[in-house]
């Protein structure tokens, strides 16, 4: 694996060693996956449950949320998606509602790492 | 809780205030309407009254202006008429003078006398006359023979023309009677006058005397006119010739302003007695007047208000005075009347109001034993009569009364305990009693209320609905009652706990004491032994007792909150390996085996070494304690990673005698003893298991227990500790460790996972590994897929926790609950990013056998499915491979 593109991942929050022990060392497989993130339905999902103030939904899709972050060892994302779900689990809609700016932004900042890497 | 069916009297009773809905449906309540109704009526009709009494006023005082009026046109019509007759008189006068002269002048004549006699006469008749009448009131001549002969002679007298003038002509044509003429302007003087005239006897001969009309002596009623009239006089032709007025004016002026008079009265418009006219001052006057026999006209006006407001007026004001109070007293009392009654309507309504709370209410006069009705329920209306004997309303009301409160009501409520109340000078008294209404009894309020200042002779009998705070009270006093009994009970339990403990510490006691006194009487003697036996004896039963207070101060402390942990690193394995040894020779003497299996990767965890061991030793003693010869006992601990935080969870399983399922309810319940134990003798405090629970709550834990009454228990402690290494760096040896790689060919892994991409990630980390994947998007459609699956196909499940259509813990607890031979060894993983000790316990409830942490972790998740399967392969029937 190329330094640079080990370095844009790290950049945007992915911890390469860990998630390339996850996948057993098979470089080819962990990008496809980081690569399929974007396509993840749950940061979606988050955000419509918290629109319709659902939050048994939202706690759900947030909770979905941190696992594929985590799976994909996206470790800055999984770190801000944390406190969001256990705001969540509470049922502390707005508390979790002030987390979501950070979240998105740092959401939107791992897709363009991301989408550079194609 | 005795449920209160007594008639709960009271003087004065202070209720606590309601607040459920008043029941008042259905309630009639009479004669609102009709009171409401009367009121108006009072108001209408006063109103009415001050109408007509204010009609009647202005029709009196119209009549009396009217009359007033009336009399006042007669008045001036006498008035008038006089005045006419008096100026008649004057002229008659006047003409009589004339006659007179016109005699004296023919005897001259007849005696021989010539012009200068005559012209003598006239003259010196003429000074007589104006000393008499006074000056410029008339003028006389006469024509003789053709000549003018004058009383004053004046220059023109010869050519005269006299025989052209109408009083010569109407003389002549009179024959000797006295003629009057019309107003004329005098030639010579301008002044306006007229000429009464006479035929002498000579043929052609004639006197005549000019009166000057406009002078006032001639007038003299000037001085007989009532204050502020006016009078006027005018001839046949309108023209004003004398007046009476104190307008200072111009004569022409004067002259329309009478004309607007005599247009007027020419047109009826000023004749009628109550008409008025306009002044030059502005003052309205009415108008009389009278025509004279010779065409001239008397015009007398008199200001109304002099009229109206003269002296006699002085009734009308009386009159008016006194309507006037009495229409001011009339409103006052309609007001007053109208306050009167809106401040008895507000206090109506208020009485109605804080009446709506009683379903019914009487006035009952205890004197004469009579009762009236003021509100009462419909369906009783037909049963009790509005008002009459109160015995028979008794009666009514006693029917529906419970019957075993029926006596003690009938007598609270009896005339005779009303009467002997009242002497008492009690104003309040009352109490709860169920009364029936259908079907069904209600709790209902029932007072009598007297007040001997509005009422001597009466009390008011009300009833309210009082059910729903009544059985709320009762509900209150149960649950009271409950708290009581629950302290009660404690208490109970501590006092028997205390005699127990008494109890059990004389028994070490008396052991100490006695084998004291025996070594003591064994001084002297040569049995050493004897005494060391003693010695031994001592030492147990005082090591005994120390346990004993050990635990109670133990427990008290913890009751007390002070506990604190002292965290150090140690050596968890050593730690439970050293707690077991400590049994083994004890478990080897009773013919017993105690299994111990550690499986760690991280030994070294911070915790508190004291209370750990507290905990393991109080759970090995018990499943030593109530196992017998040939049992089981087993300890197995492993590790649960979760991030920086591992679970460590530890398992003490015995083949005991186990506990009943009451028993297990109240297991961690302080100061209890299965009762079941006491067959054998009572061995340790009852203590152990509560230290045990506050100790594990004190560390974070979670500790469960499953147990069949002769069959076993087993005991789950789960413990979060922080391990004092980074789990990474002994992941990886460890996984190193495996002797033998495990083959994963042909090996089938149940997945269950919601989120599609996770599920992707999970089945492609075992398929790298070589295991074939059966992906479940959620738990129900793992259980199909494990059910489809045959017996024994499916090495291993890995379980999501939280999943849509049923979770992990459902769907483990429903595979678990299969009839299959797999279904209850097949291992189950939970796949959790939730790792409180609290959700492994779930976990563990839900007979899953392990859990790995989200993110998953490949070295973890293998090994931890290696070793299930490896175990679980050990325990198969036809192992694989």
């Amino acid at each position: 694996m190329d330094e640079m593109r080990t370095a844009r991942l790290e950049a945007a929050g992915v911890d390469v060693e860990e998630a390339l022990a996850r996948f057993m060392g098979n470089e080819a497989l962990m990008m496809k996956f980081l690569l399929r993130f974007p396509q993840d339905p749950s940061f979606q999902q988050l955000k419509e449950a918290l629109a319709r103030r659902d939050a048994a939904q939202a706690f759900a899709a947030a909770h979905t949320f941190k696992g594929v972050a985590g799976n994909l060892s996206m470790k800055a994302l999984f770190r801000q998606a944390s406190p969001v779900v256990e705001d969540l689990r509470a049922g502390d809609l707005a508390s979790a509602e002030g987390k979501m700016e950070a979240l998105e932004e740092r959401y939107r900042q791992t897709l363009e790492a991301l989408s550079s890497l194609e | 809780m005795k449920e209160r069916n007594q008639l709960l009297t009271s003087e004065k009773e202070k209720r606590a205030p309601g607040f459920s809905p008043p029941r008042n449906g259905g309630v009639g309540v009479p004669g609102i309407k009709t009171r409401n109704l009367s009121r108006w009526y009072g108001i209408v009709l006063n109103s009415v009254m001050l109408v007509v009494v204010a009609a009647l006023l202005l029709f009196v005082i119209a009549l009396v202006r009217n009359k007033l009026l009336q009399n006042a046109q007669d008045l001036g019509n006498a008035l008038v008429q006089s005045y006419a007759v008096e100026e008649e008189m004057t002229i008659q006068s006047l003409e009589r003078e004339v006659l007179l002269i016109s005699q004296y002048v023919d005897e001259i004549i007849a005696d021989g006398g010539d012009f200068a006699e005559i012209q003598t006469w006239l003259s010196g008749h003429f000074a007589k006359l104006i000393q008499v009448m006074g000056a410029d009131l008339v003028d006389f001549y006469a024509v003789i023979d053709g000549e003018i002969v004058a009383a004053n002679p004046w220059s023109g007298d010869a050519a005269y023309p006299y025989t052209d003038t109408d009083w010569y002509r109407q003389a002549v044509e009179a024959e000797g009677e006295v003629v009057c003429g019309e107003v004329y302007t005098d030639a010579i003087t301008g002044q306006r006058i007229f000429t009464i005239s006479k035929a002498l006897n000579q043929q052609g001969d004639v006197f005549a005397m000019d009166v000057f009309v406009q002078n006032p002596s001639l007038h003299n009623t000037a001085h007989t006119l009532p204050e502020d009239c006016s009078y006027y006089l005018c001839d046949s032709s309108g023209t004003l010739l004398y007046s009476v007025a104190p307008w200072d004016v111009t004569s022409q002026e004067l002259q329309s302003y009478l004309d607007q008079m005599l247009a007027g009265i020419a047109d009826g418009s000023l004749l009628a007695y109550d008409a008025t006219f306009t002044d030059m001052d502005g003052v309205a006057r009415g108008v009389y007047c009278q025509r004279m026999p010779n065409g001239w006209t008397i015009l007398l006006t008199i200001p109304i208000n002099s009229i109206l407001m003269g002296e006699e007026n002085t009734v009308v004001y009386i009159i008016a005075g006194a309507a006037a109070i009495l229409f001011f007293a009339l409103a006052f009392m309609t007001i007053q009347d109208a306050l009167r009654s809106r401040r008895m309507k507000r206090a109506d309504d208020t009485a109605h109001m804080l009446g709506d709370s009683f379903y019914a209410i009487y006035r009952v006069n205890f004197v004469d034993g009579t009762y009236n009705t003021f509100k009462t329920l419909d369906n009783l209306q037909s049963d009790i009569p509005p008002s009459g004997e109160y015995a028979l309303l008794l009666q009514a009301i006693c029917k529906v009364v419970r019957p075993d409160t029926f006596r003690a009501f009938e007598t609270s409520f009896s005339l005779e305990h009303i009467r002997q109340r009242t002497a008492r000078g009690i104003p309040d008294y009352g109490g709860d009693y169920q009364r029936r209404f259908g079907q069904v009894y209600r709790w209902v309020n029932i007072r009598t209320l007297y007040d001997p200042e509005l009422n001597p002779n009466e009390v008011i009998l009300c009833f309210r609905d009082v059910d729903e705070e009544k059985r709320r009270e009762l509900q209150h006093t149960i649950i009271l009652q409950e708290a009581l009994d629950e302290a009660r009970k404690s208490t109970k339990a501590k006092s028997e706990f205390f005699s127990r403990m008494s109890h059990d510490m004389r028994t070490p006691l008396n052991v100490i004491i006695g084998c004291c006194n025996l070594a003591e009487r064994s001084r002297g003697t040569e049995e050493q032994s004897k005494v060391w036996d003693y010695v031994k004896k001592i030492q147990l039963a005082g090591s005994q007792l120390l346990d004993l207070i050990n635990d109670i101060l133990e427990l008290s402390r913890m009751e007390a909150g002070k506990n604190n942990l002292d965290l150090k690193e140690i050596n968890l394995k050593e730690l439970l390996t050293n707690a077991a040894n400590l049994f083994q020779d004890r478990v080897r003497e009773d013919g017993k085996t105690l299994e111990v299996s550690i499986d760690f990767r991280e030994a070294h965890v911070w915790g508190d070494e004291k209370k750990l061991t507290q905990i393991i030793n109080n759970l090995l003693s018990n499943g030593v304690k109530y196992s017998n010869a040939g049992d089981k006992i087993r300890l197995e601990a492993r590790q649960f990673d979760f991030q920086e935080h591992s679970k460590y969870q530890i398992v003490v399983e015995d083949t005991g005698i186990g506990m009943s399922p009451e028993f297990l309810e109240h297991l961690f319940d302080p100061y209890s003893r299965e009762t079941t134990f006491s067959s054998r003798p009572a061995v340790g405090t009852g203590l152990g298991m509560s230290i045990v629970k506050s100790l594990v709550q004190q560390m974070s834990g979670e500790i469960s227990v499953n147990s069949t009454l002769g069959e076993g228990s087993r005991f789950t402690v789960t413990l979060p500790l922080k391990t004092a290494h980074s789990p990474k760096r002994t992941a990886q040896p460890l996984l190193k460790k495996q002797s033998r790689p495990f083959d994963w060919t042909g090996r089938n892994i149940l997945v269950a996972e919601d989120n599609e991409l996770n599920l992707e990630i999970i089945t492609e980390i075992l398929r790298l590994m070589g295991a074939r994947v059966l992906p479940a998007a959620n738990g129900a459609e793992a259980v199909r897929i494990f059910r489809a699956a045959p017996t024994d196909s499916i090495d291993v499940i890995l379980m999501d926790m939280q999943m849509p259509e049923m979770d992990g813990c459902e769907a483990a607890s429903a595979i678990r609950r299969l009839e299959r031979p797999d279904a209850g060894d097949v291992p189950i993983i939970a796949v959790t990013a939730n790792a409180f000790a609290e959700d492994i316990d779930r976990t563990t409830k839900a007979g899953m056998n392990d859990h790995v942490s989200k993110p998953i972790d490949s070295a973890i998740l293998r090994q931890t499915m290696e070793k299930l399967i490896t175990e679980w392969d050990a325990r198969r029937s036809t192992p694989r491979e």
